[in-house]
C-alpha cells in the first residue's frame, strides 16, 4: 500500500481540517472550488493557490536590482576593483582590507606584471618572482622588527596583499611602456613618479594599521626601494 | 472524524546507504591506514604551526629588533656622523651598558637599518647607471650579481675582523655587532656615488679620499666600543693593542671599500 500523502495530517495533528465531505480525509478549498482528494500529491496547498491568484503574488524582484555576481556570492572581482581603486586615488581604506586582506587581486597584479613585458619580448617571470619575495621576506622582517617596540606583529599574508597592490602603479608603466620607449628623460621622470605613488599609497596604508609614530619616513624609504627595483625592470 | 497521522515516507530512502553498509565499503574500497596516516600529518602540520609561530614570536622579541629601534632623528644624526665624523670629537664609546640598545638616545649604538639601506641603495644605484648608459644587456642579472659581490666583500670582511678580534684577545664580540659596524661603508658609497652622479665625475677622487678617511675615523672610533665591552668584563687584563686593533680594522674598511668601488 503506497503512503497517503495529506498535508494536515503531519502539520499539526490537533488542527483540524478545513472541510471535507464524504471522504473525511478530502480537503475542500473554497477559495480554488476545489476537493484535494486523499493521494494528491498536493505538499505545498500555499503555492498552488497563488497560481491562480495572481492578485496574492508577491513582486519578484527585477534582474537589475541584485547582480548576477552578487547572487552568486562572487565579490572577488568588486573587491578587487574597489581596493585598486583605494590604492591608486589614495581614498579611504575600508576597514575590512585592513583587518582581512585578500591575496586574489595582488595574485592578479603579479601575473600581469609577468606577462606584460612578454609583448615587448622581455621573458622577467623569474626576475620579478624571485626579487618580488626576496624583498617581500626582508620588509616583512623589517616591519615586523621596528614594529614590535610597540607590541604590535604583521602577518605574513597582509604584508604581500598591501605589497601587491601597491604593484597597480608599476602594471600602468609597465602598460604604458608597451606603446612608448620609456628609456629617456620622460620614462625616468614617469617611473620615479610611480615609484613615489607606489610608495605614498602603500606607506599610508601601513601608517593607518601600525600606527607609526616617528617612522613612517623609516618604512617608505624600503618601501620605495622596493618599487624602484620593479620600475628597473619595467623600464630596461 | 479526524484523520489519522500518517507518517510520510521518503520516496527517497532507498538512496540512503545505512551506516552498516557504509562501514563495509570504506573498509571494502577505502585503506584506513591512510586515514590514520592523514589524521597524524594534520597532527604533525599543528605540532609545526605551533612551533612556527612561537618561534616567530620569540624571535621579533628577542634582541636583534633593538639593531632596528630607530627614529627618524637617529637616522639624521647618524648619517651626519659617518659622513663627518670629526665633528663628533671624544670618546665615543658607551658610558653605561643600557646605552647600547637605547638607539634613540645615543647615536653611536649600533644598528642595522642603516647598513642594509645602504646596501641596497648602493645595488639600485649602480644597476640605474648601467642601465641608463646601456653598459648591460640584462639589467636584473646586473642587480643580482651586484648584490652577492657586495655581500661576499662584507662576509669576508666580518671574518677577517672576528679573527683578529679573536686573535687580540676579544672572544665574546658579538657578529652582529661587527656585521653592523663594518656595513656603514654602505651609506658612504651611496652618498660617493650620488655626488659622482651630480657633478659628472668632476671631484670624484677628492670625494673618494674624503669619503674613504670618513670610513676608517668611524670605523676606528666604533670598533672601540666593541673593544671596550671585552674590558669591562675583564677589568684586570690591560688591553695595550686596543689602538692597533682598532687600527688595523679601519684600515681593512679601507680596502674592502677600495675593493667594492673597484668590482662594481
Amino acid at each position: 500500500m503506497q503512503p497517503l500523502k495529506n498535508p494536515f495530517g503531519i502539520i499539526d495533528p490537533n488542527e483540524k481540517p478545513k472541510q471535507y465531505q464524504n471522504n473525511p480525509f478530502d480537503i475542500q478549498n473554497e477559495e480554488l472550488n476545489e476537493t484535494i482528494k486523499l493521494g494528491d500529491n498536493v505538499v505545498y496547498q500555499e503555492e498552488k493557490q497563488l497560481l491562480f491568484d495572481q492578485s496574492k503574488q508577491q513582486p519578484l524582484e527585477t534582474v537589475e536590482d541584485i547582480s548576477l555576481l552578487e547572487d552568486l556570492d562572487i565579490t572577488s572581482p568588486l573587491l578587487i576593483k574597489s581596493r585598486i581603486m583605494s590604492v591608486l586615488f589614495f581614498q579611504k581604506c575600508d576597514s575590512e582590507y585592513l583587518e582581512d586582506p585578500d591575496l586574489s587581486g595582488p595574485l592578479l597584479i603579479v601575473v600581469s606584471l609577468g606577462l606584460l613585458p612578454l609583448f615587448t619580448g622581455r621573458v622577467h617571470f623569474n626576475f620579478i618572482y624571485g626579487i618580488g619575495v626576496w624583498g617581500w621576506l626582508l620588509l616583512y622582517f623589517l616591519m615586523n622588527f621596528m614594529i614590535q617596540q610597540q607590541g604590535k606583529q604583521i602577518e605574513f599574508y597582509k604584508i604581500l596583499s598591501y605589497l601587491g597592490y601597491g604593484l597597480s602603479q608599476i602594471v600602468i608603466l609597465s602598460i604604458l611602456s608597451l606603446f612608448k620607449e620609456l628609456n629617456n628623460s620622460f620614462g625616468y621622470a614617469l617611473a620615479i613618479t610611480c615609484a613615489i605613488w607606489s610608495t605614498a599609497s602603500v606607506s599610508k596604508t601601513f601608517d593607518t594599521i601600525l600606527g607609526l609614530q616617528h617612522r613612517r619616513f623609516l618604512i617608505a624609504y624600503p618601501l620605495f626601494l622596493f618599487y624602484c627595483t620593479f620600475v628597473i625592470i619595467t623600464i630596461f | 472524524m479526524k484523520p489519522e497521522q500518517i507518517a510520510t515516507v521518503d520516496p527517497f530512502d532507498f538512496i540512503m546507504i545505512p551506516t552498516d553498509q557504509n562501514q563495509q565499503l570504506q573498509f571494502k574500497f577505502g585503506n584506513p591506514l591512510l586515514e590514520e596516516s592523514a589524521s597524524t600529518i594534520s597532527k604533525k602540520i599543528g605540532d609545526f604551526e605551533g612551533k612556527y609561530y612561537s618561534f616567530i614570536t620569540s624571535l621579533f622579541s628577542s634582541q636583534y629588533r633593538l639593531y632596528f629601534d630607530v627614529d627618524n632623528q637617529y637616522i639624521l644624526r647618524k648619517l651626519t656622523l659617518l659622513h663627518a665624523p670629526i665633528i663628533y670629537k671624544g670618546d665615543w664609546t658607551l658610558n653605561d651598558e643600557s646605552q647600547k640598545f637605547s638607539q634613540t638616545k645615543n647615536i653611536h649604538s649600533l644598528d642595522l637599518y642603516l647598513p642594509l639601506m645602504g646596501l641596497i641603495t648602493l645595488v639600485l644605484l649602480r644597476c640605474l647607471n648601467a642601465a641608463i648608459s646601456n653598459a648591460i644587456q640584462y639589467t636584473s642579472i646586473y642587480m643580482i650579481n651586484t648584490f652577492w659581490k657586495c655581500l661576499l666583500v662584507s662576509a669576508i670582511e666580518v671574518v677577517i675582523t672576528r679573527i683578529l678580534f679573536c686573535l687580540f684577545g676579544n672572544f665574546k664580540v658579538t657578529i652582529i655587532d661587527l656585521i653592523s659596524t663594518s656595513n656603514y661603508k654602505y651609506c658612504n658609497l651611496s652618498t660617493l656615488y650620488i655626488f659622482n652622479l651630480i657633478t659628472f665625475h668632476i671631484f670624484s677622487a677628492v670625494a673618494t679620499i674624503y669619503i674613504l678617511f670618513s670610513q676608517a675615523i668611524f670605523v676606528y672610533k666604533s670598533s672601540q666600543i666593541c673593544i671596550e665591552k671585552h674590558d669591562q668584563n675583564n677589568q684586570e687584563h690591560e688591553n695595550s693593542f686596543e689602538p692597533t686593533l682598532a687600527f688595523i680594522i679601519s684600515m681593512l674598511q679601507i680596502t674592502c671599500s677600495c675593493v667594492l668601488l673597484y668590482v662594481l
